[in-house]
């Protein structure tokens, strides 16, 4: 490696300055924030009183004798969302819906556990509590059967009342953490200070986080856990320059996204990710700029489309002369993953990234290589990367003028 | 004749018979047998039901044949039709169909067939069989290769009994000769054969957990199908309970049907006589092929069954889920404190009270889902059967039984609109780049013109990391507009201030505060005073900033951070140069001039007059209602850089957040300090301000010029 580990070259400083200077421009260029997208967190007594029209209707139904019904927002189709440089995938207006069925002995059973969360959403909304979807779940487990079934029903509800879920009185408990230079108070007015040698946990409430201070330069968003440590074992924030450190471990949750979103619109700081050079690793790095299908209702509080990915990108496997040691083979399962991302309509729109792919297509059998394998000089990589993405950046420059990325 | 109907003890003669008596299903043409029977009375009844029952067999599953029975009895005709032509069915095979409504097949008139949600029985078809042939029957294997081939259902349709658990309380068997005629055993004293006295010899019950045992008792004398064999079920526990159970659960039917594996390859005429060799055979047969009869009945059973057992679980989650639903509408409507909404509910139910909206909720619920529910009760008039494959497809068959087709196709749509879709997309993109290509050279002038713009964005971009609170572009526009405007009049001002007030004893510096003599206290006690003041907002900044104080000394006293600070637009505006010009202009350079005029006490008030409206601008942003205790800071201390200082700690902290103090988490100390602070600094200001403190005073010679008397603060 040619770096020494002296710190920060003034070059490394003028990319993040350079790149920095034509977010705002493009930031300033797109108007503010897309208007009227966002969910905004609706009142508790708007939440209770859409919970109680949705009562009425059924019991007005019943009172027809027409078999009640839950009208859905289809969350699972490619034909309902549609992407939009700015916010990333969101949900079409319009869009087709499945119904939940009370006489059909396939729904019936999903239609009574939507009733029953419902019945317990309301109780947490009047009496002002917060629950967590596992506590739901453990309510009545032997009723829900499994967890996924009450975090898609919590989405669905989510979904059909065009609130956010922390409006629903439920938090998901947080997974993310971060690092770095930033500090913040928490809605218990709880001071965090990330500066710490350790990382610390995502807040469950982001919106309630308040005085966010930071000197961060960028933020840096890690896919995995085990290279979020080594990096701060590493002590990298400190060798780098200041900057933050955020890992979802895996896909992110919800609270991680909401986290990366806040960050970027308080401080409009250079947000990277540094993902495995595999498709899910692109997926992930997707889901943290344009979000995904299942969350697209809400993507307007979710998405950070001014996302950049740093690395590991396909082409990094040939030009850091990766030894082969460290590359595991793509799988067949990886393989379909890459064509299943290949087809979506983000790619469109980047042709680096298709052609990182295409490269990734190319050599199977180069396939990936884990990061944590490269243990020690894992910052030094990631100093190559930034200098790597200055000079990849004149085609994100391009971009930008062609209002694209 | 005599052999096809076991039981029938009168004497036949055949009087007439109109045209050939072929009993195809093609036989649509009338065909009259007229039976004479010298009878005893006794025998009569008994053989009219024979009758009766072997024309209701024929119907079953031969819907399209019509009988009329007549018996004449004494000259009274009593007449019967027989006949199932309008009855919805259900193809099998050979031209058979099986009628499929299941008052044909329920004796007991329990059931008010008008009243059942499905009337049907849902027939599952085994796949046929090869018969062995023993080598004893003679003529037999002349005739052909024969197959069984089973149907079973359950009747009624599980559907009814949507109330209760589902039970099979007895089992009837249907024998079917070729082309659809009964086939009856020719021994009239034990209609049973052998064969079919052991209820497990070719099903095995238990497997079912069900116990069964032959029921020989049949009165011919009942409105449905006699079956030609029949189990009831005994109850495992060998309690009483059998008997109870009767009737009320369900039978399950089992058609055989033995066939020719080809067509038929005799005459038609001989069919009778094939029949009737058949009949005498089979038991015969049907023990040679024991295990492979029992594979085909048992596999078809067992499906059946399986059907039947789904629709127990499925009526058991619907009851399940249904309680949980009625639960849960009901701990909304009672945990309700929005009367209006727990009104209308029960209006809409007619419900009196929440107990009886309960109860309404859950009967409504039951009704309403039950007309629809239960497994696959298809209504169509005519449907095909098709034998099963095998065990392997079976199962994905039955997953997919209802909405295959429709699935099928649905996919199919679903598939084509993509490729729609897509074609659509590739041609917007395409446009798309046509357009950019088409907007280059005004992009390329907007490249042009960016350097222009391009420092600014980089020396914030730099440092502006700091609180993002005003928006960029506001905040550069104020700066940019309030330096020069400040330092513009300046000017003016100079000139009418040494054109009236020019004394020899005074230089204009140090009218307008410049001065050495003092400094320090002058710098210090007014910002103490001001800070003072601003204990309450003090505090809680304190507690709600996210670092600690060493952290904070630490960014205190970092070079980085002033430097970070002296590059930064915004912060130089608030706390350097707006304080210092405003100070210069508002009081260095008015104050002097009002207080001469107007008087001191005036002249403090009037003076943020001045500057209130210089700041109109701000209404939106903030209310200001400090710059009168500056002024009087002004007017005591004679130096300038004590307003300086507090105007520049208070434009930091902008206008004490009431709001939200009023809201934090911690908000008695916080209330405390703003009181303490605003008490503290009522019985300071005048101590603190105190003109010894800060040297003489060259504000004095102007009023002593003036002729004023404002003597405590010259004295």
């Amino acid at each position: 490696m040619a770096f020494t580990p002296r710190g920060p070259e003034a070059s490394f400083f003028e990319v993040l300055d350079r790149h920095r200077a034509s977010l705002l421009a493009a930031l300033r260029r797109g108007g503010e924030e897309p208007a009227g997208g966002g969910m905004r967190l609706a009142s508790s007594s708007e939440v209770l009183s859409s919970i109680e029209k949705i009562i009425q209707d059924i019991v007005t139904s019943l009172a027809r004798n027409e078999a009640p019904a839950f009208t859905i927002d289809n969350r699972s189709s490619w034909e309902n969302i549609k992407f939009e440089d700015s916010v990333g995938l969101h949900m079409v207006s319009h869009c087709t819906t499945r119904k939940i069925k009370s006489d059909s002995p396939k729904s019936v059973k999903n239609f009574a556990l939507i009733l029953k969360i419902f019945s317990m959403i309301y109780k947490l909304v009047q009496s002002n509590t917060y629950a967590t979807k596992r506590d739901i779940y453990y309510t009545d487990s032997q009723l829900f059967g499994n967890q996924t079934v009450v975090d898609n029903i919590i989405n669905d509800i989510s979904c059909m009342l065009k609130v956010p879920r922390r409006s629903l009185h439920i938090l998901s408990t947080s997974k993310g953490l971060i690092a770095g230079d930033l500090k913040y108070l928490e809605e218990d007015g709880t001071k965090v200070n990330c500066t710490r040698a350790t990382a610390v946990a995502v807040p469950s409430n982001i919106q309630g986080i308040q005085n966010l201070i930071t000197d961060a330069k960028f933020l840096l968003i890690v896919e995995k856990d085990a290279t979020f440590q080594r990096l701060l074992d590493d002590n990298f924030c400190n060798k780098m320059s200041p900057c933050i450190m955020v890992t979802g471990k895996g896909v992110p949750d919800v609270n991680t996204r909401l986290l990366i979103k806040k960050l970027w619109d308080t401080f409009h700081i250079p947000v990277f990710t540094l993902v495995d050079a595999d498709p899910h690793g692109i997926e992930i790095m997707c889901i943290y700029k344009y979000g995904s299908m299942a969350m697209s209702f809400e993507a307007h509080n979710l998405t950070v489309p001014a996302i950049r990915w740093l690395g590991l990108l396909p082409s990094d496997i040939k030009r850091l002369n990766i030894p082969k040691g460290t590359l595991i083979p793509l799988t067949k399962r990886d393989q379909m993953k890459l064509d299943s991302i290949l087809k979506r309509p983000y790619i469109t729109c980047q042709p680096f990234w298709r052609k990182e792919m295409a490269a990734h297509q190319a050599s199977p059998s180069l396939g990936f290589s884990r990061q944590e394998h490269w243990s020690g000089y894992l910052h030094h990589i990631l100093k190559l990367f930034f200098l790597n993405f200055y000079i990849t950046s004149n085609c994100y420059v391009h971009c930008l003028a062609v209002n694209c990325c | 004749m005599q052999s096809v109907l076991p039981g029938f003890f009168a004497n036949l003669n055949w009087t007439s018979e109109e045209a050939s008596h072929s009993q195809d299903t093609s036989g649509l043409r009338p065909f009259q047998m007229i039976f004479e029977a010298d009878v005893k009375p006794r025998t009569l009844m008994t053989d009219s039901l024979v009758i009766k029952n072997f024309l209701r067999k024929v119907i079953t599953v031969l819907p399209k044949i019509r009988f009329n029975f007549s018996v004449k009895v004494n000259g009274i005709l009593s007449m019967e039709i027989f006949g199932a032509e309008k009855e919805p069915t259900l193809n099998l095979s050979n031209g058979i169909a099986l009628v499929v409504n299941c008052q044909h097949y329920l004796s007991t008139p329990k059931f008010d067939t008008t009243e059942l949600p499905c009337s049907r029985i849902h027939p599952v078809l085994g796949h046929p069989v090869m018969l062995f042939i023993p080598d004893d029957v003679v003529g037999m294997g002349l005739l052909g290769e024969l197959t069984l081939t089973p149907a079973v259902a359950l009747c009624p349709c599980p559907k009814v009994f949507s109330n209760q658990l589902n039970r099979i309380s007895s089992v009837s068997i249907f024998l079917y000769g070729p082309s659809g005629l009964p086939l009856i055993f020719p021994n009239s004293e034990q209609p049973t054969t052998p064969v079919f006295k052991d209820a497990s010899y070719f099903i095995d019950w238990k497997k079912h957990h069900l116990c069964m045992v032959p029921n020989w008792d049949l009165s011919l004398d009942r409105g449905s199908v006699l079956p030609d064999v029949s189990y009831q079920v005994e109850s495992s526990e060998g309690e009483d309970q059998s008997q109870d159970m009767g009737p009320q659960g369900q039978t399950v039917l089992l058609f055989l049907f033995v066939d020719f594996h080809r067509e038929f390859p005799g005459q038609k005429m001989e069919l009778w006589g094939v029949h009737t060799l058949l009949s005498t055979h089979l038991r015969a047969i049907l023990r040679e092929s024991h295990s492979v009869v029992q594979g085909c009945i048992q596999a078809a059973v067992d499906r059946a069954l399986e059907q039947h057992h789904q629709a127990v679980k499925a009526h058991q989650k619907l009851q399940a889920s249904l309680s949980v639903a009625v639960d849960s509408i009901m701990s909304i409507m009672t945990g309700s404190t929005n009367s209006t909404f727990r009104k209308t509910c029960l209006q809409t139910l007619q419900a009196a009270d929440t107990q009886e909206f309960g109860t309404k909720l859950h009967k409504s619920f039951h009704e309403v889902t039950q007309h629809r529910f239960v497994y696959h009760c298809s209504q169509a008039v005519k449907q095909q059967l098709l034998p099963e494959k095998n065990e392997a497809e079976q199962n994905t068959d039955e997953a997919h039984e209802n909405s295959s087709l429709e699935l099928l196709a649905g996919t199919g749509e679903q598939t084509e609109n993509k490729r729609l879709k897509r074609g659509s997309q590739g041609m917007e993109e395409t446009r798309a780049f046509r357009s950019a290509g088409a907007l280059n050279p005004s992009e390329a002038a907007s490249r042009r013109a960016e350097p222009t713009a391009a420092p600014l964005t980089f020396s914030r971009s730099r440092t502006g990391s700091g609180s993002g609170l005003e928006g960029p572009s506001c905040s550069h526009k104020a700066a940019l507009h309030q330096c020069p405007g400040g330092v513009k009049s300046l000017a003016p001002l100079r000139a009418t201030l040494e054109g009236t007030y020019r004394h020899p004893g005074t230089s204009l510096l140090t009218l307008m505060g410049f001065r050495l003599e003092g400094i320090f206290p002058a710098a210090l006690l007014p910002l103490l005073l001001t800070m003072i003041l601003f204990l309450g907002p003090l505090m809680q900044l304190s507690m709600d900033c996210p670092c600690d104080l060493a952290d904070g000394l630490k960014v205190v006293l970092a070079p980085r951070s002033w430097a970070r600070c002296l590059t930064d637009m915004r912060w130089l505006r608030n706390q350097v140069i707006a304080p210092l010009t405003e100070e210069l202009v508002f009081r260095a350079c008015m104050l002097p001039m009002l207080a001469p005029c107007t008087g001191l006490g005036p002249a403090v008030f009037t003076c943020p007059l001045f500057f209130g409206v210089a700041h109109f601008h701000h209404i939106f942003e903030q209310l200001r209602f400090r710059q009168s205790s500056v002024g009087s800071i002004f007017l005591s201390a004679g130096h300038l850089i004590g307003p300086v200082l507090c105007h520049s700690f208070c434009n930091y902290m902008g206008f004490p957040a009431v709001c939200a103090a009023l809201e934090h988490p911690q908000r008695r100390p916080l209330l405390a300090g703003y009181a303490l602070g605003v008490g503290l600094f009522l019985l300071l200001l005048q101590p603190l301000t105190d003109p010894k403190l800060y040297g003489s005073l060259p504000l004095c010679v102007l009023l002593e010029r003036a002729g004023d008397s404002e003597a405590p603060l010259c004295s």
